[in-house]
């Protein structure tokens, strides 16, 4: 009975560095990840928030789920407000196929939530990138049931300093430099104690590819 | 005119007298397969004079009598009044002077025949989701076939009732009638609202109920009738036909036989416009968008009719905001794909509505569209339908967002063949493809325009001494145009772990600048 329900609940809390066992995330590409991460992978139709830095390549972390679904799913993969250019020869390099990318640039803030919100809830877009500067509890818990709507992975970027407050995301992470590479600290995830740090060689990087 | 027009035309009344010697209950008619019966259903729209002033949803207070009138010779006469004014006993057939002495407060509108004609048009588009043959009468009726339509409609009760309810939406009254000739339902319409005559004993004394007056004859020959006592058309079909044709006109026992239906009735179907063309008048200007909502929902309503009948979508609206005394305001809405989707219409109507400030209160709002298109993908598909499917929400989303973002902020992106780092990519139409190339290691995200880093020692500097590559990239290139650029790249790592795209240019003063970040 319990088991049973194990297998088919993804929320339920168990402690420990069991891993709930519904695999519905997007496979990260990095074993080390999946195995962490709630549903082995950047979850699907919740948020996702990652706390850097500007400059830290974060996005590194996500090239290889990217392009595979670039690849497997016709739907958009949306940019919403990125902080400086997605360099196009970058992205075609690490295998994303450019003609699914959407690029959202809005004006102003309010725009920018609605956009966001649009994105996450018309079920076209298998992930929605978004850069906040900050975002309230109240904003969040919108968008989470945005991307429930939308089956849609939200992957919002945030600054740092978002670690202190409250969040309804189904899992945080924390991406911060290191000499060689990237480490990644688990400050959130459903279902289980925050894990990590993990670390990132940079080639360890460049050499993760797709499943 | 179209050949096949006519053709289609012919054989129904033809098949009338056939048909007319079986008794058929109503109920029994959806049963019934191959040959589906001709059945003919006249909608008569009684206020359509008084309708096409003050229709919703322009806004007329239901105690303000209102009424059309028309010349007729030397005087002017009532044609259509509402209940106000028939509160005042300003029935229809009185003469305008007669009106203005039982009321003072009586607001009057003078016969639009034109706008009647467009406005009986356009309600033949919509009686295209029930028939394709439609006819337009000259006495404000439409007349619709509907013997092929039963059993879509689940039998005459049911499409009766969508038909009642969806005109009661759209504004109208009317009165409506069944029968097995096209001219007797009309007939009907007019003087025994909801009859249904379903044979042709029944359709001889429902006829012949009727009055004389009903007919629209000459005047001269109703008085004459009406001399002889014959009041009713029962009792001119008691009348000696060689009679009555000598003393009338031989064209009134022509009449008599097609109501009957014994003399075949052809009947001219009308054709759907390609294109849409739709205006709503306030009595009222309208100062507040939120009122033009209601108006905009009405018309995008009739274009989503028109264009389900024409099995058609359009690819832009055009709206027309007319003000009295300023130019009209004009909104141009494109559509990605051809679209006929009322609810999407209305949501981006919605999101422009909301940020469009009216320079003056609001006389006409206009509905006007190019050509209809045929809709994209192959409806014929089973399969075909789930991809066009999310093809249409993919569309969706992106008329949403270009709707309230303005198109320039929603784009996508593809590769250039160029060796400017800054001229490798660029944006284009969302879904847009271009060449595929290989680049050297190139960092994920470009700044939109270099910054200059300070330097110190001769090396550059970030939050700390900057650790380089030791090979670098050299680009030079641009000696055809203005932007001639050389630069050597490097990949550098700051102290706390960041890694940068930096060049140096080649010219003196060779500064360094940050580009990217890998």
């Amino acid at each position: 009975m319990t088991q049973d329900l194990f297998e088919h609940r993804a929320d339920i809390w168990r402690g420990g560095n069991t891993p709930p066992t519904v695999r519905d995330g997007i496979p990260t590409g990095f074993d080390v990840l999946d195995r962490l991460f709630p549903g082995g992978g950047w979850p699907r139709g919740a948020l996702t928030e990652i706390l850097t830095e500007e400059g830290t390549s974060a996005l590194q972390l996500l090239m290889p789920a990217l392009a595979q679904l670039s690849h497997s799913h016709k739907r958009w993969i949306t940019w919403v407000a990125p902080p400086h250019i997605p360099y196009a020869p970058a992205l075609a390099n690490g295998g994303i196929d450019l003609s699914k990318i959407l690029l959202i640039h809005p004006r102003r803030n309010t725009d920018l939530l609605w956009a966001l919100e649009q994105a996450l809830r018309s079920g076209t877009c298998s992930v929605v990138l978004a850069w906040l500067a900050g975002g309230n509890d109240k904003i969040l818990r919108r968008l989470q049931l945005a991307a429930e709507t939308g089956r849609t992975a939200g992957l919002l970027f945030c600054p740092p300093r978002n670690v202190e407050q409250h969040s309804t995301a189904a899992l945080r992470v924390q991406v911060d430099p290191s000499p060689d590479g990237l480490t990644v600290d688990i400050i959130k995830r459903r279902g289980g104690w925050p894990a990590g740090p993990v670390h990132f060689s940079g080639a360890s990087l460049h050499a993760a590819r797709p499943h | 005119m179209p050949r096949d027009r006519i053709e289609s035309a012919q054989p129904l009344a033809y098949t009338a007298p056939n048909y007319a010697t079986k008794a058929t209950p109503a109920a029994d008619l959806c049963a019934r397969t191959d040959p589906s019966p001709t059945l003919w259903l006249a909608i008569y729209f009684s206020d359509l004079p008084l309708a096409v002033f003050t229709r919703k949803p322009t806004r007329i207070e239901p105690d303000q009598p209102c009424a059309v009138c028309q010349e007729d010779g030397t005087n002017a006469l009532i044609v259509c009044s509402n209940a106000a004014a028939l509160r005042h006993n300003i029935v229809p057939g009185i003469s305008l002077r007669a009106a203005h002495s039982l009321t003072t407060s009586l607001q009057l509108f003078y016969r639009n025949a034109v706008a009647e004609h467009a406005a009986l048009e356009r309600l033949a588009v919509w009686a295209g989701r029930y028939t394709s043959k439609v006819v337009v009468t000259e006495t404000q009726t439409l007349l619709l076939e509907i013997g092929g339509s039963l059993r879509l409609f689940h039998g005459v009760d049911s499409l009766l009732k969508s038909i009642d309810s969806e005109l009661t939406v759209l504004g109208y009254k009317h009165r409506r009638a069944l029968s097995i000739t096209p001219s007797s339902a009309g007939l009907l319409a007019r003087t025994q609202s909801g009859a249904q005559v379903l044979d042709a004993a029944q359709l001889t004394s429902a006829v012949g109920a009727a009055p004389i007056d009903a007919l629209n004859l000459d005047k001269r020959y109703t008085k004459l009738l009406h001399g002889i006592g014959a009041h009713y058309l029962r009792d001119l079909l008691r009348l000696p036909r060689e009679g009555l044709a000598r003393r009338t006109a031989p064209h009134i026992l022509h009449t008599l036989d097609q109501l009957l239906g014994h003399r075949p009735d052809p009947q001219h179907f009308y054709s759907p416009p390609r294109t849409y063309k739709g205006q709503l008048e306030f009595s009222d200007p309208i100062d507040n968008t939120d009122r033009l909502s209601p108006a905009i929902q009405h018309l995008i309503m009739e274009l989503t009719a028109a264009l389900r009948t024409a099995c058609s979508g359009v690819d832009s609206l055009t709206w027309t905001l007319r003000h009295y005394a300023l130019p009209d305001t004009v909104m141009v809405l494109p559509l990605l794909a051809p679209n006929r989707d009322d609810r999407h219409l209305q949501e981006l109507m919605q999101e422009r509505l909301e940020r469009l400030i009216l320079p003056a209160p609001v006389d006409a709002i206009a509905l006007t569209t190019g050509l209809f298109q045929p809709l994209p993908g192959n409806a014929m598909d089973a399969f075909a339908d789930i991809a066009l499917q999310e093809y249409t929400r993919q569309t969706a989303l992106l008329e949403r967002l270009q709707t309230r973002l303005d198109s320039s902020s929603v784009t996508g992106m593809r590769l250039h063949d160029e060796h400017r780092p800054e001229k490798a990519w660029q944006y284009c139409t969302p879904g847009g493809t271009g060449p595929t190339l290989q680049y050297d290691a190139r960092p994920l995200w470009l700044l939109s325009s270099a910054r200059p880093l300070s330097t110190r020692d001769g090396q550059p500097y970030l939050h700390g001494r900057l650790t380089l590559s030791t090979e670098c990239e050299r680009i030079e290139t641009g000696w055809w145009d203005r932007n001639r650029i050389g630069r050597d790249y490097f990949s550098a790592i700051t102290v706390n772990g960041v890694r940068l795209w930096i060049y140096r240019e080649l010219k003196p003063p060779r500064r360094w600048f940050l580009h990217g970040y890998f």
